[in-house]
């Protein structure tokens, strides 16, 4: 495994209690494999990646069995040493480019000191790779691009950039966070097939951050549903889609807008009533109890056991859905 | 046929954009020759990427902006004739970002009952009335009327400025962008509620999307925008049958649902994002387009009728032309060819 998590925590403080944004989760990825991390606003999903990247506010709490990539134990790791591995090993992409783009440095300036800083190449090179990767993302004049501000490329040039500054150093793995929430939906798909071609080429390792399960479906080779600081079902992109274990991965798939059915008119969403919970305290029952339909009194009482289904497909759940109770795709 | 609630004719908007501090004011034009109707109970959706338009447009008929040609006509009376008061209680706006549009320093109640004070609707205790009834309909609880915005969540911020939006009785609402900002799950409570509303109070509906899955569900007619001009409209089903403008065909292949698993696919399109300060000749969307041929570049085709429907285009090479409707020279290409 490329990727190895054990049992992360991540806790923040809130309003004088600790938020426990990261409840204890596994996870692994192997070279050349994609795994989505799949939820809603608050299920502790970017924190996951910042606490991968070891990127975590200051005041936020990290604490793992392990987190491992490649030989490398991230853990136990100073600072000095991490940030030699960041953007070297491991890289990440944020959602909002603007903000990840320093304003004041033009785009070579930016592209240039990552690679000059992790290889000790001479401006020249670093030039010349900067090029050369610009334009392994699909950007025209590569060269002239490299004297502009950030501010000067509209949106989807600008995560290029991020995608290009990821790439310099041809890392093992790459953590993206939302990278196309903020971008119109032409746009997307254009920056989804660099992303994946990118990877294809590297046999990179991704960890892909998003909300949207069209996107999920689309790129994943894995899934993982995250729920209030939990995974609540992990498992290969089709099993987990077409198949979902889980009454919130079900509840998250009915959500999502499809025609109207004529045989069905007047058919509403799949809504999931309520709000995602958050937790202060230790709590070891299922996170969706509040809102789940089919909850029964076990669940109230006792943690959700882990499940497997085909084997490579697991859920938390004391009722877990049975195969043929899931509506056809 | 009866008077459609609201009908625009051939809006165009120019903004004047300067850029830099001693920069020369340069055009930009948001909309060319738009026009829509929409009647009771109706709900048209806009769809387009950024620049498109589709906020002018809105903005337009919210009265908040007058078109620098076209108009509005908002009951068949044009909409510039109205006072601010008698437009703002027939059209009422639902934006994206929900608290962005609510006065973070207001109770909710306060927020919702403010259409009924400025109208000086009822007396106190009716409007309380109408505020918990319609407050029970947009699925608020009653706890969550004492309340300040900033101590909702997102969902039901929302669900406070739907309601503040219907509380007067509003003709046409315009949603912009309404569920964009909110989660899945949440989103489809929302989308429902529109719904449901629309059943219960035959409001006409507005709806702005970038979002085609939404406006698929959403709306009983649709129009497509690009760089401020209408490339397609129609039913909502016929043209999700049977995009006939590129650009269509091009926004439906780029939105994913999750029981698609074909990977991602090739759109096909060419060149850069478009810039609205730089209007292309011809077909605005030709630079882009997978099948422009030369002659895009110099005619605009207008937008016309296909067959018997309402379903128009403004495209030169209509895709899924039915037979002789158009051209000689069918157009046999799809966008990913």
């Amino acid at each position: 495994m490329l990727l190895e998590v054990r049992d992360l925590h991540v806790t923040l403080p809130d309003q004088g209690q600790q938020l426990r944004a990261v409840r204890g989760i596994d996870l692994e990825v192997a070279a050349g494999e994609t795994l989505c991390l799949v939820g809603e606003s608050g299920c502790g999903k970017s924190m996951t990646a910042l606490a991968l990247m070891q990127l975590l506010p200051r005041n936020a709490k990290l604490s793992a069995q392990t987190v491992r990539l490649g030989e490398t134990e991230l853990t136990k790791l100073p600072e000095r040493k991490m940030s030699a591995l960041r953007g070297r090993k491991i890289s990440m992409i944020f959602q909002e480019p603007m903000t990840a783009l320093n304003p004041v440095f033009t785009i070579g300036d930016q592209l240039r000191s990552v690679y000059r800083r992790h290889t000790g190449a001479n401006k020249q090179e670093a030039q010349a790779r900067a090029i050369e990767v610009l334009e392994s993302v699909g950007l025209t004049n590569a060269a002239v691009r490299l004297g502009q501000f950030p501010h000067q490329l509209s949106g989807g040039l600008r995560q290029r950039v991020l995608i290009a500054m990821a790439l310099m150093c041809e890392p093992e793995m790459i953590i993206c966070d939302e990278p196309t929430t903020a971008l119109d939906v032409t746009t997307q798909a254009q920056i989804l097939r660099i992303l994946k071609d990118a990877q294809d080429k590297r046999k990179m390792g991704m960890i892909f951050i998003t909300h949207d399960l069209g996107v999920v479906a689309r790129i994943t080779d894995r899934v993982a549903v995250m729920y209030a600081g939990r995974i609540v079902e992990i498992g290969p992109r089709a099993a987990v889609l077409q198949n979902p274990a889980h009454p919130y991965t079900r509840g998250l798939i009915g959500s999502v807008p499809r025609p109207k059915d004529e045989s069905a008119e007047g058919a509403r969403l799949a809504s999931i009533p309520g709000n995602v919970p958050a937790f202060h305290r230790e709590d070891q029952r299922c996170p969706f109890l509040s809102r789940c339909p089919k909850r029964m009194d076990v669940c109230t009482r006792e943690a959700p056991p882990k499940r497997t289904r085909h084997g490579d497909q697991y859920v938390f759940c004391h009722l877990p859905l049975e195969e043929q109770e899931v509506q056809p795709a | 046929m009866t008077t459609p609630i609201i009908e625009a004719r051939g809006l165009t908007h120019i903004y004047s954009v300067r850029s830099g501090l001693i920069g020369r004011a340069r055009p930009l034009r948001a909309l060319h020759d738009v026009s829509l109707s929409i009647g009771e109970g109706e709900i048209l959706g806009v769809v387009g990427e950024s620049g498109c338009g589709k906020s002018t447009l809105a903005r337009i008929l919210l009265g908040l902006e007058t078109p620098t040609a076209g108009e509005v006509l908002l009951e068949g009376r044009p909409i510039a004739s109205y006072p601010r008061r008698e437009r703002a209680l027939a059209v009422q706006p639902v934006f994206q970002d929900p608290y962005g549009s609510l006065n973070p320093s207001m109770s909710v109640e306060d927020l919702i009952a403010l259409p009924l004070h400025i109208h000086s609707i009822g007396p106190k205790h009716e409007r309380q009335q109408k505020v918990a009834r319609i407050a029970d309909q947009v699925g608020l609880p009653r706890r969550a009327l004492a309340a300040n915005p900033s101590q909702l969540s997102g969902g039901q911020r929302q669900r406070v400025a739907i309601a503040r939006a219907l509380v007067a009785g509003p003709r046409l609402v315009i949603c912009d962008e309404p569920t964009s900002a909110l989660d899945v799950s949440v989103q489809a409570q929302i989308l429902n509620l529109l719904l449901d509303l629309r059943a219960e109070h035959r409001i006409a509906m507005l709806f702005i999307s970038h979002n085609l899955s939404v406006i698929e569900y959403m709306t009983d007619r649709m129009m497509v925008m690009y760089l401020g001009r209408v490339v397609e409209s129609g039913s909502t089903k016929e043209t999700f049958a049977a995009p006939s403008h590129p650009y269509t065909a091009v926004l439906k292949e780029a939105v994913f649902t999750p029981d698609d698993e074909n990977g991602v696919p090739d759109l096909g399109l060419r060149g850069n994002f478009p810039n609205a300060m730089d209007i292309p000749s011809g077909c605005v969307f030709h630079p882009r387009c997978p099948v422009a041929r030369a002659e895009c570049a110099t005619v605009y085709p207008t937008l016309e009728r296909h067959g018997a429907s309402d379903h128009r285009s403004a495209c030169l090479f209509p895709l899924n032309a039915p037979e002789g409707v158009r051209h000689d020279t069918p157009a046999e290409a799809s966008p990913s060819a």
